[in-house]
Parts: C-alpha cells; structure tokens; sequence
C-alpha cells in the first residue's frame, strides 16, 4: 500500500496508520513532558530560572536607566564602582555594567544563530547519513570526524583565520565546530532506533524515506539532540568569549564580554575590578548551560529506562 | 594488534588529508596575490606575471597543492610575508616555550585530576563528592583567560610572589623559569583537571561495582591489594582515554593562556600572525598544532591496546 493512496482514502483528522504510540508524533508534543519534568527538580528549576535571567537581560537591559554601553566620557576614565556606573567604568569612560549586558545580548544571538545552523545541518546530514548507510554514510561521517579530530578551539582559529574576523564570522566558526558534534550523536541514536520493529513496520506499510526520517528517526532522537544542544551552547560561550579574547571574534567598538576581559588585563594593576564582571558573566552563563544538560540528560536517561 | 595498529593507522589518513587542504586553503585565503608580496607592490604586470609563473600561482589548484604538500612535508613552509624569515625556524624558535607550557599544563591538570578524582570515588554521594562535584562544574565554567586574570590579580598584583607573565628562560636560571611557568600551568590545570577528576571517579565506581571485586572482598583479600589490582588498574582506563581528547582541548587553552601571561610560544606567534595576514605562519602553526593532537590520539589508542586487550575490538571511530 502505497502513502499517497492511503491518505487519499482518509480523511485528515484520522490517526495515520502507522503512529505507533510513543514511537511517534511530531517534535513539540513530544517537548511539552519532559518540559515539566525539567522544571520539577531544584537544579532544573535554578538552571531554566538562570537561562531565563540572561535572556531577560540580553532582550531588556536597554529598558535598564543605565548609560548607552557606547557613551564616552574622558572625564571618568578607569573609575572604580560607584553609584553612577555600578561596575566602574572602562579606558574610554564607558559604563562597564551596560557593556556586559550589550554584551551578553551579542553572545546570546550569536551563540543562538551558530546553534540553530550546525543543529539544522549536523541533524540533517546525521539522519541521512545513517538512513541511507553505505558510501555516502561512509563519506559524510570520514569528513565529520577530520573535522572532529581537530581541538575546537584550533579549529574555530583557523576558520576565522581563513574567512575574516567579526560576528558574522564567527557564528560560521562555531557552526563548523558544531556541526559533526551533532550529526554524529544524531547518527549514532539513529542507528540504534533503524533495527527497531517500528521503523520496520514503517516501511513495509510503504512509509517513504523522509516520513520515516522526519516522522520516526527524527522524534526519537530529540533527546540526544537537546543534551547536545545545552553542551553545545555552554562551549559556544566559551569559545566566543575565547575568539573575542583573542581579537578573532566580536570586533570593537561593538562589547563583547572576552574582549573586555582583554583590555581588563592591560589594567590589572590600576582597575582590578574591570576583570570581574565580564568573567562572572561568562562564567555563569557557562554554568547555567552545563547545568541544563545535565538535567535534559538526567530526564532523557530516565526515559530510556 | 599488528592488524589495530595498522586499521587504526589508516584511520588517521581521511583526517591528515582534510587538515592538510584546510592549511592549503588557510593559505590561498590570503587576501591579495601572494606573488604581489613577493614582487613588490609598483612592479610591473611583466614582472607580476614572471614571479606568479616562478611560484606555481598559474597552475591548477590541485598541483599548488600537491606541491605545497610535497613541500609541507620536507618541513619547507616558505617564508613568513612579514619578517621574510623562513616559516620552519620562526616556528621552531617558539616550539620549546609551547612544550614546556603544555606538558607543564597536563602534569598539573593530571596530579589535580587524580587527586580529585580518588577522593570523591572514596565516598560516592558524600560531602566531599557532591563538593568536588560542583568544584569541578565551576572550573568547567570558567574560561582560561579568566582564571588566567584572577591568578595574576592574586598572586601577581596583589600578593606580588610570581611574575605576571613572559617566560624566564631555563638558561637563566631554572628557579626563575619555574615561578614563570606556575601560573599559566595552574591556569590551565584548573581548566583541565575536571574532566581527568570525572573519568577517574565513574571509571573507579564502575570497577568497584564489578562480580569479580565483589568475589575478592568476599573471599576477604587486603582490601589495599583489592584496590590496587582490581578496582584501581581497570577503574582507571577511562582516564587514561581521555588523555588524548584532554590534550586536544588544552592546546586549544594553551593559545589563550598564551596570549593571557604573553608567553612568547606557538600561540602567541599564530594570534599575532593572523592579526598581521601573514598566512604561511598561520598555516604552518595549525598544521603542527592538529598533527600533535592526531599524534597524541594514535599513541593514546596504541597504547590502551597493549595495556588493555578487549579494547582492541572497539576500534574508535574517532581519531
């Protein structure tokens, strides 16, 4: 029986036939569940609270009564913390504190948008890969692992060496680094979900190639995916803030919070405090994402048992 | 093991092949034409077209390449665009203040990673456990650049006991060498050391939990030789996996920590290059830098297949 006869003969509301319970249904029903449970342990609750506070911040801070994170002012060079800028101010006079929340907003969207392309890309090419198995399984995953061999931060060097320094540059930096994370997860729980009876019974009911992609492998590895997503996300972070630090990724005037912590290093013996924000914003956020995997971890784990 | 030394060989040849087109096209990103830098910025197309000729720029992309590898090879990376010294002994010049910081790095991370690692395994769920624990999460969280800062406000600026950064030599003096390297080491030992720490600790408690511990308690062993041959010598395999993947991910924290206590080594020389375009030092640099880590992976694997028989049968596919 072919699909294209049978949801001909149906009408729309009926259940397909081939949805088998848990084995299927669409990615943001499946979401709903474990969102709960994320929420219904401590750690879990701090850490969706903790990522929920920098994206408020990232989103709202320009609501904030502080001073535009671009504002020069010569008179008030490398002052120390006071009521007027509550973190001091920078070599050119600028509010430190609203700088670290431009800041945080420019790592949040470029972390998000490197995110969102080696996730569309790595899953994509991860599902196809391990569907259709032999040459091209071989092919993809031989230039995935190169590419895996390499430490990520050398790696995100030399792609910024090659294409250019700056924001832009940088989200492709971290997607390349991205990407064979993620397809090589997906593949791997793909592979393990391909000899199942479901996928089995898929096929023989005449389910076509990307149905049983999308509707069946593609469900079943959202788990690994999510794990991988806050991983991914806490070393995006990191390894902006690293480029940054280097010169390598969110160029000046624009803030970003490695290359403060760059210029804090030139003046550590006259503006201590200029190093500390910037840090505790990195470092926090870090913390925030580890946490959250290990919690997405912890209820996926639970699943499968 | 002749038949995995040899699969496990051949698995490195995919990876060497895309790092070496990456560094080929590392190179040819260069803006500009190379042969400009070379002939001189008010030479004449005659001459321009001369000096391309002479440099190969007019063949096909895949004989540059297959030239540059033949040259690659020999060690010969051509010349740096801006100093006009050779590629090879500008980087050799800096190779020995990377090795010391690396290897300095790992020793620290590894003596912190194992301490760590042994105490919390001693009391799985403990107070010391669940301490370590969130120990080792926070100094995941924190980026090298800024523990590297944190340790130079303490004990540089304000208790003034180490020097902030540069290396003293070790001919001038090995004690003045040593205060230099203890920071920046530390600053890449605290990054490092968790994940030495969490692979012992799940590696021991999965010995422990073995029948075969459980069969030596029972029959009532010393509970000190127990540990040693039983739990200790197979609890610590997943650490010593790791080695390879942790010495990846540190030369990557040896660039930044580098550039963090102006450390004159491979880093340092590649930032520096990268500000200035001067791409055949680039290239050279990141070449060397994933040819360590492949190496690093091989003699890792190579090494646990000796040690470690069955793991023989689970070639890794990641090289």
């Amino acid at each position: 029986m072919k699909m294209t006869s049978d949801s001909l003969t149906r009408p729309e509301s009926a259940p397909l036939v081939d949805d088998f319970g848990a084995a299927s249904g669409s990615v943001l029903s499946k979401m709903v569940a474990p969102m709960r449970r994320l929420v219904s342990s401590r750690k879990g609750k701090a850490a969706a609270a903790g990522l929920a506070v920098y994206v408020v911040i990232g989103l709202g801070w320009r609501l904030l009564p502080l001073p535009a994170p671009d504002y020069i002012d010569q008179t008030v060079r490398l002052r120390g913390p006071s009521a007027g800028h509550l973190l001091g101010t920078d070599e050119f006079g600028r509010d430190i504190l609203s700088r670290i929340f431009d800041g945080i907003g420019i790592t949040l969207g470029v972390s998000a948008i490197s995110i969102s392309v080696a996730l569309v890309i790595g899953v994509s090419t991860g599902i196809f890969a391990a569907y259709s198995g032999g040459w091209v399984d071989a092919v993809l995953m031989r230039a995935y692992d190169a590419l895996l061999a390499m430490p990520d931060m050398i790696l995100a060097i030399a792609v910024a060496a090659i294409i250019g320094t700056g924001a832009r540059d940088a989200i492709v930096a971290l997607a390349v680094v991205g990407t064979p994370q993620f397809a090589r997860i997906v593949r791997s729980s793909c592979l393990s979900e391909l000899p199942k009876t479901y996928i089995e019974a898929s096929v023989s009911l005449g389910g076509s190639r990307a149905r049983i992609m999308f509707r069946h492998l593609l469900p079943n590895s959202v788990g690994p995916i999510a794990v991988q997503t806050a991983i991914f996300g806490a070393f995006s972070v990191l390894m902006l803030a690293g480029l940054s630090f280097l010169g390598l990724g969110v160029q000046p005037p624009a803030p970003s919070l490695g290359g403060m912590l760059s210029t804090a290093r030139q003046y550590l013996a006259t503006a201590p405090w200029y190093a500390v924000g910037p840090g505790l914003a990195i470092a926090l956020l870090v913390l925030t994402l580890n946490a959250l995997a290990d919690c997405v971890r912890d209820i996926t784990d639970r699943r499968g048992r | 093991m002749i038949g995995y030394g040899s699969k496990r060989l051949l698995q490195t040849v995919p990876t060497l092949f895309i790092v070496s087109v990456v560094s080929f096209a590392i190179l040819r990103a260069a803006p500009g034409n190379p042969a400009q830098y070379v002939a001189g910025l008010t030479a004449t197309p005659q001459v321009l077209a001369a000096v391309s000729h002479r440099m190969g720029l007019d063949q096909p992309l895949y004989v540059q390449y297959v030239r540059w590898l033949g040259d690659a090879l020999q060690g010969n990376f051509g010349h740096s665009y801006v100093s006009g010294r050779t590629v090879s002994s500008l980087i050799l010049a800096k190779l020995p203040a990377t090795i010391y910081l690396a290897v300095a790095g790992m020793v620290v991370a590894a003596v912190m990673g194992t301490i760590f690692g042994l105490v919390a395994a001693a009391r799985p769920g403990g107070r010391v456990d669940s301490a370590i624990s969130l120990l080792t999460s926070v100094s995941l969280a924190i980026p090298t650049f800024w523990s590297g800062i944190l340790l130079i406000l303490l004990f540089s600026v304000r208790l003034n006991w180490l020097p902030s950064g540069f290396m003293s030599s070790p001919s001038q003096g090995i004690g003045a060498f040593f205060s230099s390297l203890i920071l920046p080491a530390v600053t890449l030992g605290l990054n490092y050391f968790p994940v030495f720490a969490r692979f012992l600790r799940g590696g021991l408690l999965e010995a422990r939990g073995q029948p075969y511990v459980r069969t030596a308690v029972s029959k009532g062993l010393d509970p000190w030789y127990t540990f040693r041959v039983y739990v200790l010598r197979n609890g610590i395999q997943p650490m010593l996996t790791s080695i390879g993947m942790v010495f990846g991910r540190l030369l990557g924290g040896v660039v930044i920590t580098e550039s963090v206590f102006s450390w004159p080594g491979l880093g340092s020389l590649m930032v520096t290059s990268i500000g200035n375009r001067d791409y055949a030092v680039v290239q050279a640099s990141l070449l060397l830098a994933v040819l360590a880590v492949v190496l690093v992976n091989l003699v890792v694997d190579l090494a646990q297949a000796i040690v470690d028989p069955p793991s023989r049968l689970t070639a890794r596919s990641m090289t």
